[in-house]
């Protein structure tokens, strides 16, 4: 058996078993947390940053999503600190891709109130949709490298490893080796990056068909 | 015999593959009489070409090629006895049985045409000499880079060094060749190479000229000197001649801002460059030495040995007193005696986070037996900064004698140096030291005719600043992309391959053997009361002496500033020293007398960092400063976590539409907001500090970007 | 795109039995989804289950019954590929026809003639009516499926030792496997998501793997160990290893004594079998035996998972039996991450068979030869049933020669394409007097039929699947069918009504019928067989099924709505499943220790014919290709390949796509040329999902004493380039390297 922590979050007493992390114990007592690239079924990279923390003590927020809770630990979800850290967050990833097929993150921007015009006129991820196999296309204007499709492919779930990262910083994408075509990778065509894939980016192929079909009627 | 030279002439020029010759040979090792028959012709061949690495024997192409291309063979179909020549062979049923046999013409000749062939083998051979070199590479990885080492960590080497040997550039089937040796996805190799901007995947110029574009080179005109060159041989930065000849690429701070401005041409060090000595860049023949050290200072720890012992020679450096503390170590001390001396001489990292070495030695030694890890991080990017890298050319002996000593008191049987990509000469150094040192029984088991048994091994980076931060350097010592980790877990605990590891900065390391050899207290005593012992810095930019600097702490900032540095040039005022790196913080004239030190810096809100000082006079306009500064941290960001890799993008944009002078009202408040999120939400300390330099000039200078 | 509806269902393809969310908007589903938080896939999916379920909306689906225009006789039987060659008939029409000609074979020459294939891709509802339907009411226990084709080796060998023959493990167990042996089985391309399991037992656990395959297979880049043998010679090789077990007292003393018998016997004829002695039949080295012997004796928890590779031969039963005598020896069974598991191929081949569609048993294995039990299903039924085991699947093809057989309903499945020696077996489908097929699609086998009745897809209907590792899950309609396409069990239960109707009305105008006992019982019966009938939901039929089934008694709708699916055996509503089997003992008690010997019965390489031929599924084809090659799927994979080895090609110099001839003793067919490692030198692999170039042309019909299963993982064949390159397929001008062919992560 573990052990129980006790912490306070928004000073609410929780005990949890040990181990557990800030975001599920906030969530067992009914505090929701915001997350984006956070997926239960995936090792967190905690990479959004959306789902951090002001814990008592630390200089910086923590990510809720994999700090797990320590005895007598004091959380606080939302404070002012807190809110700008989303808000801020929430405004530049809406300034770098296209999240109109992202309902989780638009509701998040509702919630915090993002102005997402505010860092308009930067570099956006800009990629044409590439439909290089039958079966999804990848329209990586709409990515926002939450990795979950790079981390289905690698260890967490089919080990193919078709996937990784080109470039680095804002340039960083979702690539194949040399940028090939998909069939030409070690793809399987699996598509459990498909079915992970938060916003429009992956897609399969009938279900783009058909929006463009409604889209053109 | 000139069907034969043809042959030879072909494989030469590369009309015909080199396993062509390969066939022939074992055709004519096998034949009896001359006459081979097909099906054992073709076995023999698999069987012998299976174990020359490098050759592709079942590939047919060859073997067909060699037999209907020249007019060597004729075959006769067992079955029938119809007989097939010249380019009837290519259409030949290899489900049939022939007797293949060699031409009566290519018979006739003085010599014997095994003696021709075997001349002809050892010269050319059936791979080609890139191919073998390459395999000889792969094949010799752990003796060259380290036993018991996991074979992924290796990847970034053999990058390197299939670049070298493959005319600068990594092509496809030289990374599926990569992928077969190290088991390891071809994908996951792209990461790599895509994450640092050393390797390149697309051929490249036979030079590739990296001019740095950072503050100090910038401020003596580098930018001049690259746009003529561009303009000279017609291309834009970024872009190969179409010779082949030249790459120009833009580089950020090379860390040679005491010799302003600098290149690196492939791996040699251009200094002082004008716009009158370009030809020297173009034809790679730079008319100084490699390393040139610009040092100064009081007391010199650190840099005792710079500029006074030769760097390559182990003899001066025992000479001069080496080793004599890792002896000491060895025949007197336990590691928990090293320990509390290092702790005695409140030593702090002097990689710019300041940790307290001996504290992080002792959580790292605590933990239960296994495997564990000592690092010297010479990955030293920094703008402004190039400490380290006199260290590490002036005094390598030192730093391995440093870091044998932290290996010894933690526990640990094998450490790294990962030195910085651009920093070849550097690199070099330590391969030549690891190397003496290890023939003088100085590395390796039984050190010193001890049982202590320590391996180090030299790792090169490849362009990415990130790996400065500890965690990513630990990522690309495993041959992965450079991403910082999340911590907790703490290297102490959890390092390299997931075991406790210590990593120190060069000069922690370097101070470390004379406070074994004198007492931790005594270095101590050498500081002030809260900053124990001395400091070196970076001096560069608008100043007279730019160089590095050996001062303990409590000195006037003016001292280092004049007294060692020279001062600002005659006629131009000090308008601000940049203090502790691109993430640092901006000090006026006004603070010139306060004392160099952790606690007196405190108060005026000074950044000591690693070191660094970037001097700028009034002619300097700092809103060009900050936007080079931010568009550095936009190019270095990994792109792991979204505040950094796309707020240092956002913040740089701003900042180069207000150095344009198109800034708007908000700017300054924006800036503000964004650089707090960066700094409360990313990952590791590089999008954490990244809005620093930015904040600190906004409360310096109110109106400075309105 | 936002779905009108998403409905939870299970995937219709491998044993896996994934379960999926069919997104659907204006009756089409348009994207597959995985719940996360389910088993045994959780969230997982391959790309057939996520892309290849389109078939569905094939334009090519059957939608109205139809009939033959020409009459058929027997020896003159032909096929139909073009609708002009039908008519439309109405429901009533063609249900009428097939009671007609079936009861007219059924009196003329006695229930034996009839015989049916059920089907392991239709509902456990579908299976269950099927078979009640003929043994019930036609007379006769000739009912069996394609399991025959599959496991038939592995289920005798496992009723034999243990008296049970599902997969002892869940696939949820997967992560406490510590070592664990995949032999026989091509794991990534035909269980891909229990392959991402696996690996991941590999890559995050440690666990270590041992392939024992003649093939390089995806998984071996995944194995500490590949043990590459000869085709055919697997018992040799798993005697050694056992040889090896005893030798080095490796084995589990306490459970040999406690749980198993006829070790004595058992241990001394392994005497003689050395590794040495394997190595010169096996080609694997000594020394790979005995490593591969200590690794899964020693771990602590080691399984064994396998496939077609070990079953499909002349001696499946005896291979079997191997892997059994090695799982005994050491105690590698009864305890969570241990085990015996053959992977079962089609989704709902565990439940087909589960649900009686076998010819000697009813439902969960009960066996007919004995009296209580088939008094229970009279009882249940109202009827006399049969006494003797009907005819297998390969039985069937030649008593259909011999004339015993003459009338034939099929359910879904293709013997055309799966049947080894296809000539030979497309001779015996001419033979025929009538034949009925219940199929979505025309397939190569439904050609020849009299009568199509069109029926609905997995996703068109209610019931159930039962899964490889014996969870029996939803599934759930999501879509109408096309046209008057109907559910299998609707035109069970209507076929079945009106053949009790008419042998009520008319049995006694034939008298002397070798049916007239059960004839008379069915009249006197016929009001409570019509109302036994009248089922309104598969629900209903899965309660009969319970009733009379104590494994699954426990196991109700409601249930598997709470939870998702339930393992059986499950005997009551309290009882939670039983994921892993034989804790405490076997079905048999103690398991039996059987002695195998070394044969080599296969057809083997000569001068004429020097390369051995193995067949087998690919990732993105499904077995006779009916449902795959109507799919998105079929763009991938446009054809048929020949996997050659680069060795073996260079020395016939053949390159990368060129067409060959491939031909046997029994046939020829011609295909593209794909050179790969993945078979070994002096060996091919063919597919058999491609129609044009089907591989079981070439296959022989020799079969297992025991189990009735054909040899189809070895023959002779030879390659030559081809005569005529057959006509342009949509794709086929993609060079193969470039389709996706080869997948190996680390290029070979």
């Amino acid at each position: 058996m573990k052990n129980s922590v006790t912490l306070t979050i928004d000073s609410q007493n929780v005990t949890v078993p040990e181990g557990t992390s800030i975001a599920d114990a906030a969530e067992s007592i009914g505090i929701k947390i915001p997350t984006i690239c956070y997926h239960p079924s995936l090792t967190p990279p905690a990479i959004c940053r959306v789902c951090t923390v002001e814990v008592e003590g630390q200089r910086t927020l923590q990510p809720a999503c994999v700090v797990p809770v320590g005895e007598g630990m004091h959380v606080k979800t939302d404070t002012d600190r807190v809110k700008t850290a989303r808000k801020v967050i929430l405004e530049l990833l809406a300034s770098t891709v296209n999240l109109e097929e992202a309902p989780e993150i638009q509701e998040q921007i509702d919630e915090t109130g993002a102005d997402t015009e505010r860092f308009e006129g930067g570099v956006k991820r800009h990629f044409e949709v590439k439909e290089d196999n039958p079966f999804y296309i990848r329209d990586y204007a709409q990515c926002i490298m939450c990795w979950r499709c790079i981390q289905v492919c690698a260890d967490d779930v089919q080990n193919t490893y078709a996937l990784t990262w080109g470039k680095r910083g804002l340039e960083s994408h979702v690539a194949t080796f040399l940028d090939e075509a998909m069939p030409n990778t070690t793809c399987v065509f699996c598509g459990n990056c498909v079915g992970i894939c938060p916003t429009g980016a992956l897609k399969g192929l009938i279900e783009y068909r058909s929006e463009q079909k409604k889209e053109q009627e | 015999m000139s069907s034969l030279n043809q042959f030879a002439n072909d494989i030469r020029e590369n009309q015909i593959s080199r396993a062509a010759l390969f066939w022939l040979r074992v055709f004519v090792q096998h034949a009896q009489n001359n006459v081979l028959r097909s099906d054992l012709w073709i076995k023999t061949g698999m069987e012998e070409g299976a174990v020359i690495s490098g050759l592709n024997a079942a590939d047919p192409a060859a073997r067909v090629a060699l037999l209907s291309n020249y007019d060597f063979f004729k075959a006769v179909r067992l079955k029938d006895q119809k007989s097939f020549s010249g380019k009837e062979l290519d259409s030949l049923d290899w489900n049939r049985k022939y007797d293949l046999s060699l031409l009566p013409h290519v018979l006739e000749s003085d010599d014997a045409i095994e003696t021709r062939l075997e001349a002809l083998w050892q010269e050319i051979g059936a791979v080609s000499p890139q191919d073998r070199a390459f395999e000889a590479v792969l094949e010799n990885r752990a003796s060259i880079w380290g036993e018991n080492i996991p074979g992924r960590s290796l990847l970034p080497e053999i990058l390197h060094e299939a670049q070298s040997i493959y005319d600068g550039w990594l092509s496809t089937p030289v990374l599926k060749r990569i992928s077969r040796a190290l088991k390891l996805p071809l994908s996951d190799i792209y990461g790599v190479t895509e994450f640092f901007t050393m390797y390149y995947t697309q051929p490249v110029g036979k030079k590739i000229i990296r001019i740095c574009e950072d503050s100090a080179c910038t401020m003596r005109g580098s930018q001049e000197i690259q746009k003529s060159l561009c303009k000279n041989l017609k291309i834009n930065p970024g872009e190969t001649t179409e010779d082949g000849e030249y790459t120009i690429e833009p580089i950020r701070c090379l860390g040679l801002c005491d010799h302003a401005p600098a290149a690196l041409v492939n791996n040699t060090r251009h200094f002082e460059l004008s716009l009158d000595k370009t030809d020297a860049l173009l034809a790679n023949t730079p008319d100084h030495p490699q390393t040139r050290n610009k040092i100064g200072g009081m007391v010199k720890i650190a840099l005792s040995n710079i500029n006074t012992i030769d760097p390559g020679s182990f003899e001066d450096y025992q000479e001069q007193g080496g080793l004599a503390a890792l002896k000491k170590t060895l025949q007197q001390l336990t590691p928990e005696d090293v320990i509390e001396s290092v702790k005695a001489s409140k030593l702090v990292g002097r990689g710019g986070a300041a940790f307290p070495t001996g504290m992080k030695w002792q959580f790292t030694a605590g933990n239960p037996p296994g495997p564990r890890y000592v690092i010297c991080n010479a990955d030293e990017s920094e703008v402004g900064a190039f400490k380290d890298r006199v260290l590490l050319d002036g005094d390598p002996f030192r730093i391995i004698e440093g870091l044998l000593i932290a290996c010894y008191a933690v526990g640990a049987e094998q450490g790294f140096i990962y030195i910085r990509g651009e920093h070849r000469p550097s690199y070099e150094r330590f391969v030549h030291a690891a190397a003496v040192m290890k023939e003088a029984g100085w590395l390796g088991t039984g050190i010193g005719g001890t049982d202590f048994n320590c391996h180090i091994a030299v790792r090169r980076g490849a362009g990415a600043y990130i790996c400065g931060e500890e965690t990513a350097l630990m990522e690309a010592l495993e041959g992965k992309r450079g991403f910082p980790r999340l911590r907790p877990p703490f290297p102490t605990t959890h390092g390299l391959w997931g075991k406790p590891t210590v990593i120190n900065n060069v000069e922690t390391l370097a101070k470390i053997p004379s406070i074994i050899i004198h007492g931790g207290a005594w270095y101590a005593a050498l500081g002030t009361a809260e900053s124990a012992g001395t400091k070196l810095f970076s001096v560069s930019g608008s100043i007279q002496r730019p160089g590095v600097y050996e001062v303990p702490f409590g000195v006037p900032l003016r001292h280092l500033i004049y007294d060692l540095a020279g001062g600002i040039a005659p006629g131009r005022e000090l308008q601000a020293i940049l203090t502790g790196g691109a993430a640092g913080t901006f000090l006026k004239p006004e603070h010139l007398d306060t004392p160099i030190s952790y606690e007196a810096f405190k108060p005026i809100q000074g950044t000591i960092g690693a070191g660094t000082m970037i001097v700028f006079d009034d002619q300097v306009d700092l809103r060009h400063i900050l936007a080079d500064i931010s568009g550095f941290f936009a190019h270095e960001s990994c792109g792991k976590c979204y505040p950094c890799q796309i707020g240092s993008q956002r913040q740089a944009e701003i900042l180069e539409r207000i150095k344009q002078g198109r800034g708007l009202a908000e700017d300054s408040e924006t800036l503000l907001e964004l650089a707090q999120v960066m700094a409360d939400t990313s990952i590791c300390g590089l999008g954490q500090s990244a809005g620093w330099a930015t904040v600190d000039a906004i409360k310096r200078w109110p109106n400075l970007l309105k | 795109m936002k779905a009108d509806k998403v409905v939870k269902s299970t995937c219709p393809y491998c044993g896996v039995g994934c379960q999926v969310l069919l997104n659907v908007k204006e009756d089409r589903i348009f994207r597959v989804d995985a719940p996360f938080d389910e088993a045994p896939n959780f969230g997982r999916l391959c790309v057939k289950g996520r892309f290849g379920t389109d078939y569905v909306h094939h334009s090519g689906r059957l939608k109205t019954p139809l009939i033959r225009k020409t009459p058929q006789s027997p020896g003159n039987r032909t096929r139909a590929d073009s609708l002009e060659d039908w008519r439309e008939a109405s429901w009533d029409e063609a249900m009428e026809m097939v009671v007609t000609r079936l009861l007219d074979l059924r009196w003329r020459y006695g229930a034996d003639s009839i015989t049916t294939n059920v089907c392991a891709k239709a509902t456990n509802e579908d299976n269950y009516l099927m078979m009640k339907y003929f043994r019930s009411i036609i007379g006769t226990n000739n009912v069996d499926h394609c399991t025959r084709l599959c496991h038939a080796g592995s289920v005798a060998a496992l009723q034999l030792a243990i008296n049970s023959s599902a997969m002892s493990n869940s696939i949820a167990e997967m992560k406490d496997l510590e070592c664990f042996i995949i032999t026989g089985s091509n794991t990534a391309d035909n269980h891909p998501v229990i392959s991402t399991f696996l690996k991941q037992a590999i890559t995050q656990n440690g666990a270590k793997l041992i392939v024992i395959d003649p093939r390089r297979t995806e998984m071996c880049e995944f194995a500490e160990l590949h043990l590459q043998q000869n085709p055919e010679t697997d018992t040799a090789l798993f005697n050694a290893m056992a040889h090896v077990v005893v030798k080095e007292k490796l084995y589990d003393k306490e459970f040999v004594e406690e749980r198993t018998e006829g070790f004595s016997d058992y241990i001394k004829s392994l005497e003689e079998k050395t590794p040495e002695w394997a190595e010169r039949i096996t080609g694997v080295p000594a020394d790979g035996i005995r490593q591969a012997a200590r690794m899964y004796a020693n771990a602590k928890a080691a399984a064994i998972y396998w496939g077609m590779g070990i079953s499909q031969s002349v001696h499946g039963t005896d291979n079997a039996l191997t892997l059994i005598n090695l799982a005994l020896l050491c105690g590698q069974i009864g305890r969570p991450g241990t085990g015996l598991n053959p992977l079962r191929g089609q989704n709902n081949v565990q439940g087909c068979s589960d649900s009686g569609g076998m010819p000697n048993v009813y439902t969960a294995y009960q066996k007919l030869t004995e009296p209580a039990i088939r008094q229970k299903f009279e009882k249940a039924w109202h009827s006399s049933l049969p006494t003797e085991p009907g005819l297998t699947t390969t039985e069937m093809v030649d008593e259909i020669l011999t004339g015993s057989v003459k009338g034939w309903y099929v359910m879904g499945e293709n013997p055309l394409m799966s049947e080894p020696n296809l000539n030979h077996a497309r001779q015996a489908v001419e033979q025929l007097e009538f034949y009925v097929a219940q199929d979505i699609f025309f397939n190569e086998t439904n050609v020849y039929a009299d009568v199509i009745l069109p029926s609905a897809a997995f996703a068109e209907k209610e019931g159930t699947f039962t899964n490889s590792d014996r969870r029996v899950q939803r599934v759930r309609q999501a879509i109408n069918p096309p046209g008057e396409a109907r559910p299998d069990w609707m035109i069970v239960r209507e076929i079945a009504k009106r053949t009790l109707n008419a042998i009520s009305r008319e049995a006694d105008k034939h008298p002397d019928a070798p049916t007239r006992e059960l004839d008379r019982t069915i009249q006197r019966n016929a009001e409570k067989m019509l109302a036994n009938w009248d089922y309104s939901h598969p629900n209903e039929i899965w309660d009969e099924m319970r009733a009379v089934t104590d494994p699954f008694f426990g196991i109700t709708y409601e249930r598997l709505e709470k939870e998702g699916g339930v393992h059986w055996p499950c005997p009551s509503l309290e009882h939670p499943g039983s994921p892993y089997l034989f804790e405490d003992d076997f079905p048999s008690g103690r398991g039996k220790f059987f002695t195998v010997e070394y044969t080599n019965d296969s057809e083997m390489v000569d001068e004429e014919y020097p390369l051995f031929l193995s067949t087998g599924r690919l990732l993105y084809h499904w077995h006779g290709g009916t449902m795959t090659r109507a799919s998105s799927l079929d763009q991938i994979w446009p054809e048929c390949t020949v996997e050659m080895h680069p060795n073996d090609a260079a020395k016939y110099n053949f390159e990368m796509g060129d067409w060959v001839d491939v031909s046997s003793r029994r046939g020829i067919i011609t295909a593209r040329l794909l050179v790969t490692k993945r078979s070994p030198e002096g060996a091919i692999f063919i597919p058999f999902h491609f129609a044009e170039a089907a591989a079981n042309t070439l296959t022989n019909n020799l079969i297992d004493p025991r189990a009735k299963i054909p040899d189809y993982k070895i023959c002779a064949v030879k390659v030559v380039p081809a005569e005529s390159v057959p006509t342009h397929r949509e794709g086929s001008h993609i060079p193969l390297e470039d389709r996706g062919a080869i997948k190996d992560t680390v290029p070979g």
